[in-house]
């Protein structure tokens, strides 16, 4: 069990330190995917939720969504073009992303619907 | 989403610990008891979910990489020597060599286990096999990490030296690299004591901005002199010589008649100092030999082995010996001969008998065309 622990932590070090330019290109591939598909998928619920639930109503917390997958849609546009970009750039923007982005859930969850369990956190 | 992104498992443990606690708190602030306690246990079994999730999709990002990573290593290296292979070899050489700083010397070996077919015949590829591992591994102890180390094929290596100082310290290099090789010995069934040696030719790259074929060219041609002079040695040639005009004073004169050459050197002898050759092989070695000294070459078309078009043709074709001026002496009046030398690359052509004054004055002007006016 303890030979596997440590053959894993090796395997996994020499992963992360061999393939450093795979992973920072598919993570800025990811960020970018996942832009163009939350804005897809954000949109259309605010089109189709209403005719759900139509006591439902579009507050500050769904709209800050935009802004926030618009700016890192562009920030991944932008170093997807930059050649070799290095992983110790890239993984901060993604980390930063997914945080912003749980936060925006907490804040749907938690302060846009108070009365009701979390829709997204189950 | 934490398993779209590739992140360190511990990575994912902190980020989504700390969401949770966020989540926990907020909830926890805001929301009824009743609501807070169903969300905490949502969010409890969501974490460790995801975690779980997280974790098997590394490992299968972790496997995939050490197949690619093996994948790769297939692809460059050559698996008998553990040295590089020919084309990771020759790209590794053609990068350094575009990107090297003008001031760095380097130095191209190519070395040829002499002989080696001789024992695949005789003794069979698997000793074979065993004579190439031995030669990747005293490559791969000899030169530094840097340098770059490759089987070109069959019994032909290639290593590109980087930083070597001057020409003295490459021929040390590759006269250890000869000893060391001899030495080896091989366990073998046989009464027979197998001991082996290699020859190399090496070519120093000074400031000038030559590519890989050229240098292997110029490498190639020092070995197959270094073969042709008795294997087991080495010869290291100098691309310095390429610019090197000044100094140069001798005139090889390749002719098969020895009363021709011998006129041909009385007429000479007195402003420089002469090599002769009477054939076209013999003109090669010399080429070879004095390659940095060589002012003009006087070739006669007809002779035996090689004859003139092949020395022609020879030397317009590498860059070591491409500048030297070259004056066809020929008995041949025919003119199509003579426009078929020129094509090649000959400056003139003298038609014997061979008159004093003719000679004397086609030779200054060559030189003076060449640059090359003593």
């Amino acid at each position: 069990m303890f030979e596997q622990i440590i053959s894993y932590n090796e395997n996994r070090r020499s992963y992360f330190k061999n393939h450093q330019s795979y992973i920072s290109e598919t993570n800025l591939s990811v960020l970018k995917q996942s832009m163009v598909f939350l804005l897809i998928l954000v949109l259309f619920f605010i089109m189709i939720t209403p005719t759900i639930f139509p006591t439902w109503k579009m507050t500050i917390y769904y709209l800050v969504l935009f802004p926030t997958v618009i700016c890192y849609g562009v920030l991944a546009i932008f170093l997807r073009k930059c050649h070799n970009v290095q992983l110790k750039f890239v993984q901060p923007i993604c980390l930063s992303f997914y945080f912003v982005f749980m936060l925006e859930l907490i804040g749907i969850d938690v302060w846009a619907n108070p009365k009701t369990s979390a829709p997204f956190f189950r | 989403m934490p398993v779209l992104f590739i992140f360190d498992f511990w990575i994912y443990i902190f980020l989504n610990s700390l969401v949770e606690v966020v989540f926990l708190l907020s909830t926890w602030s805001v929301k009824a008891v009743e609501i807070c306690k169903t969300d905490t246990f949502n969010a409890i079994f969501g974490f460790m979910l995801s975690l779980a999730v997280s974790w098997m999709v590394l490992q299968i990002r972790i496997k995939e990489g050490q197949v690619k990573t093996k994948l790769m290593k297939m692809g460059t290296v050559d698996y008998l020597t553990g040295i590089l292979n020919k084309t990771a070899c020759e790209q590794g050489i053609t990068e350094y060599l575009e990107t090297r700083e003008q001031q760095d010397n380097c130095a191209l070996l190519v070395l040829d286990i002499d002989n080696f077919k001789n024992v695949n015949d005789r003794i069979g590829h698997k000793f074979g096999d065993i004579v190439l591992n031995r030669m990747g591994s005293l490559l791969q102890h000899t030169f530094r990490t840097g340098d770059i180390i490759g089987r070109f094929g069959g019994d032909e290596f290639l290593v590109l030296l980087k930083n070597v100082k001057d020409a003295e310290m490459l021929e040390n290099r590759c006269n250890h690299i000869i000893e060391e090789f001899k030495s080896i010995k091989y366990e073998q069934n046989t009464e027979v004591d197998w001991k082996f040696s290699c020859s190399i030719g090496a070519v120093l790259l000074g400031e000038e901005r030559l590519d890989f074929p050229q240098l292997f060219q110029m490498a190639d041609d020092a070995l197959y002199e270094a073969k042709s002079f008795g294997k087991g040695r080495c010869v290291v040639h100098s691309t310095k010589a390429l610019e090197r005009n000044a100094g140069r004073n001798m005139i090889l004169i390749a002719e098969d008649s020895e009363v021709n050459r011998v006129a041909l050197v009385s007429i000479l002898a007195d402003q420089f100092e002469i090599a002769e050759a009477a054939d076209g092989n013999s003109t090669l070695s010399l080429l070879s030999q004095y390659n940095d000294q060589i002012a003009m070459v006087l070739l006669d078309l007809y002779m035996p082995g090689l004859n003139g078009y092949g020395v022609l043709n020879y030397m317009k074709s590498r860059t070591a010996y491409r500048s030297i001026p070259v004056i066809i002496v020929t008995a041949d009046t025919d003119r199509a001969s003579e426009e078929e030398a020129l094509r090649q690359g000959a400056v003139d052509v003298i038609i014997k008998p061979i008159d004093p004054a003719v000679v004397r004055l086609r030779v200054k002007n060559a030189l003076k065309y060449a640059g090359r006016e003593l």
